[in-house]
């Protein structure tokens, strides 16, 4: 049996004391590991010194909007912040039990999940290397807790691969990889690379090839044990008298080929996928709590923007409140916009031609997703599955199993669909009744005595309705950065754009944090020069 | 820029529509999914009318513990003898004021922070150790995630980029788009047409581009596809100056030649895959758990000497520790799940067969190295949060600690989990020593070890007396030869343990073995 030890083993007593004590001076020489290329943010912006009475109106209390507040105002700017909704955050936002969603076309749903449930219906995850975002989870106390990105028990489905039945990712993972190292061996040996690997290479990348791959003696990949401890056996090792196990049974290339587990398997590969990922503890929406907390008294909710103009000696914003009905003007010196460019292309704005444009430019995408509450944990006790992601060409798109509270007996609510493309077109164009009974009925294809059963209630967000965004996220393409992206960002006479729309980053809280910081940075050296 | 959505875009509505509603009918009818295949727990032993027998449990372990709670509940009178001050055996924390004493006499007392520990023994629970992970539920013990794989940790060969360490995500994709642009190569040379149909070929090149992140033109190269992968030299960001660098692949032959490939394979193991667990708070969470339900029965501090059967039952001679009376227990029946190089030593009548499987079995040896650092330097300069980095040094890997993220420190990693050789070396050094030189080997991944090391405590298998070794190592011959003579019933002895299974150096070994143990001897008594 694999014991819990580490891979290598066939270490060589000799030359490993005379390692330890010969390349030691080198390494001490070593400088420090290069980090910066990391990310590009090097700490918070040091801005200070901002002239006496210069003052910046920031539209939109999310990220990008409460950020730029924040740092401007430990900058010296005095600072209003103009916020729509009735609570600040944005997309960075959490469902619960007593919520209302409201979409356009007056559809209401009144949320039922039970105390400490919660669905997050934008962003849900945050990479390690996101370090804007960490920097000011950790400056106000926002606790992290790891999100469980990569399962290998959890499952993949594919309506013409495995007559429709999901397979555990693992098997097919394990498969592919197995079948692929077979094939590559194959043609080393039979000399079709000889002209790209040379010979020595070609002996090194066959013994890789036999490991990586689980391969047995004559480099086939097969069903034996020595695979089983990769993708599982039939029957598990165990104790006492019967403990051997049986090895499992592997999948042919054209049955793994016809599941398209390597869309999963790049899907975890990705930079902005990969582990360690985290969530905030008790939902995603602790740290626009977090950030709130900060700049709460510079923050005007339930405040409509219907008109922005400037002229060379400031800004000004027409606003309404939504529950008087009262209207107004806010004026600054400077502004910080980080309306969502789908709500800001509806608004009379002052700004040149060529910003007007970029911000025309830029479709949104229509993500759904739906929260389940489930009566009991069914895919933890039943499914052995603990976090983590079901994939299926579905509409839904993918259910997802909540990271937080395991093995607890009590209701859970579980991400029913992550639908994108037509999929969140199809799912968005239904009633949210309509919505949960097609999410109950594809989802139940991985689980499908409980899934119905066990259900107690939902709630959706279909982004493409949600009034104050009309859409997720930007969907920047490489022809339209290059025609209007440095237009979009560029600083119009006292008006500067901010949020993820205006970065690298798209659709990522990251993508937000480092445009509002590269915003309010060049602010500061405009105000400061003029 | 990659959103965090789902990669699934070739979607075509109109079918999609088609199947949301016609063929739900069709999965509604599909029987449940095969569950058996992960583990073969099948759920705690129903064992009915013990009828008043007596079993002593010698060893207060994991696989004793389990037992005891399973046999009194049938009704059985159970005593356990344990030699340690505690229980739990090699499910065990060190932790601040915890002070150990070695074979050969040198103690240490662990100086870490509160809050802070290391487990010298089993650290992680796989989601398919069913056995476990039931107690677990059942005893409260609380478990939370533990980070095995890790994108961003190191994979480091002293020999392989002139002794600089690796991130393991440049590894990883590097060798997945090499491995995909060589079998791509192959398959449009034909040089696969008699082993891969042209439809599966094709399906394949869409595959490799896809799995390996090459470009247009099939070739795994320096730009936006393999940068999404292994990471960028200048991160995309926000406003002006946003647009990413690509970073530069490593070349097929410098990354065979490093041998660092390796390193990614480990995290293929089946009792490595993600999900996880650790207990909070530490291993000997678990052995506290059982402890609440069973420590009653436990008599610790009782060293035993000798096992003596008849056909009336067994009695044990044994000596407390702490005042050393010689003292005896009887029992009906005897479950022991005494280590086997500690039994070996301890005088006992059963059958040549048992006796000669008790001696066949030799133990692994492995070294486990706690640091304590004045902060979490690993997070805070190279954003590593939980898992494993991998050398060729001695100390093998450095693991991370999974829990207290982004906390100020101080904070404890492991710095050393090795064995074989180098676990041999390592053992026979005083406990400074060994700190000592995984500090010199740490220091060579981390520049920052020196500097902010406060304390270290090692635990080295093979010096702990109350197992000699860190668990049982089996060959097939010698299974063959021996491990049904190791798990039979002898007269009225049965041995459990992690070394009484298929599942050595893992908890969930010793708790089958016990349940296959216990529900053996229950079939006895039933059967009179």
């Amino acid at each position: 049996m694999i014991s819990d030890l580490s891979p290598q083993t066939r270490r060589d007593l000799l030359t490993m004391i005379g390692r330890a004590g010969g390349g030691l001076a080198m390494y001490q020489a070593m400088t420090a590991l290069g980090h910066a290329a990391e990310t590009q943010f090097s700490g918070p912006p040091a801005l200070s010194g901002a002239r006496a009475g210069a003052s910046v109106l920031v539209l939109g209390a999310g990220l990008a909007g409460m950020l730029a507040a924040y740092e401007l105002t430990k900058a010296g700017y005095k600072v209003q912040v103009l916020e729509y909704q009735d609570r600040p955050g944005g997309r960075n936002y959490s469902v619960r039990g007593g919520d209302k969603i409201v979409e356009v076309g007056g559809a209401t749903q009144n949320v039922t999940y039970q105390p400490g449930n919660y669905l997050n219906p934008g962003p849900w995850r945050i990479p390690h290397h996101h370090r804007t975002l960490l920097h000011y989870c950790k400056a106000f106390g926002v606790e992290l807790e790891p999100f469980i990105q990569l399962n290998h028990n959890a499952m993949v489905h594919r309506k013409d691969a495995f007559g429709g039945k999901p397979q555990r990712y693992k098997e097919l993972a394990v498969d592919f990889t197995g079948h692929v190292s077979e094939l590559l061996g194959k043609s080393l040996n039979a000399g079709a690379l000889d002209t790209s690997v040379s010979k020595e290479d070609k002996e090194k990348l066959i013994a890789a090839l036999r490991e990586w791959g689980a391969l047995d003696g004559d480099l086939k990949f097969t069903s034996n044990l020595n695979v089983s401890s990769r993708r599982g056996y039939d029957r598990a090792p165990g104790g006492g008298v019967n403990g051997a196990p049986t090895p499992s049974k592997i999948n042919g290339l054209s049955d793994v080929l016809s599941s398209h587990v390597w869309t999963q398997m790049s899907f975890y590969f990705n930079y902005v996928m990969q582990t360690t990922m985290f969530q905030p503890k008790g939902g995603m929406d602790m740290i626009g709590k977090g950030f709130y907390k900060q700049i709460a008294k510079l923050v005007r909710l339930n405040t409509k923007v219907t008109a922005i103009k400037q002229d060379d000696k400031g800004v000004a914003a027409t606003w309404t409140d939504t529950v008087t009905g009262k209207t107004g003007v806010a004026t600054a010196d400077y502004m910080v916009c980080t309306l969502p460019a789908t709500i800001l292309a509806q608004l009379d704005i002052q700004v040149s031609d060529a910003k007007k444009s970029a911000i025309k430019a830029i479709p949104y995408s229509g993500q759904v997703k739906i929260g389940l509450e489930m009566k009991s944990r069914f895919w933890e006790e039943k499914y052995s599955i603990y976090g983590g992601h079901s994939f299926t060409d579905q509409a839904i798109g993918l259910i997802s199993y909540p990271n937080y509270d395991f093995f607890k007996d009590k209701p859970a609510v579980l991400l029913g669909a992550f639908a994108n493309g037509a999929g969140g077109y199809m799912l968005a164009g239904m009633t949210p009744e309509k919505r949960i009974e097609a999410a109950l009925a594809q989802g139940s294809v991985f689980h499908p005595e409980e899934y119905r059963r066990e259900f107690m209630n939902g709630a959706s967000v279909a982004w493409s309705r949600m009034p104050w965004i009309l859409g997720c996220c930007g969907m920047w393409t490489e022809e339209s950065r290059a025609t209007h992206y440095q237009n979009l960002v560029s600083m119009d006479g006292r008006i500067v754009l901010a949020g993820e729309h205006a970065s690298y980053y798209g659709c990522w809280m990251e993508g937000a944090l480092l445009s509002s910081l590269d915003a309010i940075t060049r602010l500061h050296q405009r105000a400061l020069a003029a | 820029m990659n959103e965090p959505i789902m990669p699934m875009t070739k979607r075509d509505l109109l079918s999609m529509i088609g199947t949301a509603a016609g063929a739900s009918a069709m999965y509604m009818a599909m029987s449940s999914m095969d569950q058996a295949k992960a583990s073969n727990f099948q759920g705690p032993p129903k064992l009915e009318g013990g009828k008043g027998a007596s079993v002593l449990i010698l060893g207060a372990g994991v696989a004793g513990m389990t037992a005891a709670l399973e046999l009194s509940r049938a009704g059985y009178k159970v005593q356990v003898l344990e030699y340690n001050d505690r229980v739990g055996g090699r499910s065990w924390t060190l932790q601040g004021g915890d002070t150990y004493t070695e074979l050969g006499g040198a103690t240490q007392t662990c100086q870490f922070a509160p809050g802070n520990y290391i487990n010298p023994g089993p650290w992680r629970i796989p989601w398919h150790h069913h056995g476990l992970i039931h107690y677990c539920h059942e005893l409260g013990i609380g478990l939370e995630p533990f980070m095995q794989v890790n994108y961003n940790a190191y994979v480091h060969n002293t020999k392989a980029f002139g002794g600089k360490p690796q991130r393991y995500r440049h590894i990883q994709a590097d060798f997945y788009g090499h491995v995909g642009e060589l079998l791509a190569k192959s398959v449009n040379a034909g040089a696969l047409a008699q082993t891969v149909s042209k439809e599966d070929g094709e399906i394949l090149l869409e595959a490799l581009r896809s799995w390996g992140a090459l470009d247009r033109n099939m070739r795994y190269v320096k730009g936006a596809a393999s940068s999404g992968r292994r990471g960028y030299d200048k991160e995309p960001g926000g406003g002006l100056s946003a647009v990413p660098e690509p970073s530069e692949p490593i070349d097929v032959q410098t990354l065979l030649r490093s041998g660092l490939w390796r390193s990614i394979g480990g995290n293929l193991q089946w009792d490595h895959l993600s999900t996880i667990f650790q207990p909070v708070g530490g291993m000997g969470q678990v052995a506290k758990g059982f402890e609440r339900a069973v420590g009653h029965m436990v008599r610790k501090n009782s060293k035993v000497t000798a096992i003596h059967q008849d056909e009336k039952g067994v009695t044990v001679s044994y000596k407390d520790t702490k005042s050393g009376a010689a003292m005896t227990a009887s029992a009906d029946y005897c479950l022991c799940t005494i280590p086997l190089p500690v039994l070996a030593q301890i005088e006992m009548n059963v059958s040549p067969e048992l006796d000669a499987a008790i001696r066949a079995v030799p133990y692994s040896t492995s070294v486990k190295v706690g640091l304590e650092f004045k902060r979490r330097f690993w997070e805070q300069d190279d954003q590593i949060y939980g898992g494993i980095t991998y050398t060729d040094l001695p100390n093998s890997q450095i693991s991370y600690p999974s829990s207290r993220y982004g906390d100020k420190g101080p904070g404890v990693l492991l710095g050393c989990y090795v064995g074989g050789a180098a676990g041999y070396e390592l053992t026979a050094g005083t406990p400074a020593q060994r700190v000592e030189k995984v500090l010199e080997w740490g220091s060579q991944i981390h520049p920052q070890y020196r500097a902010e090391f406060m304390n270290g405590v090692s635990v080295a298998w093979h010096r702990v007396p109350f197992t000699l070794g860190c668990f049982g190592s089996w060959t097939e011959a010698s299974r063959a030869e021996h491990y049904k003579n190791l798990c039979r019933f002898d007269g009225r002895i049965l041995l459990a343990g992690e070394h009484a299974s298929y599942y050595g150096g893992w908890q969930e070994g010793g708790i089958t073995s016990a349940i296959d143990a216990i529900t053996r001897l229950h079939q006895r008594v039933i059967a009179g």
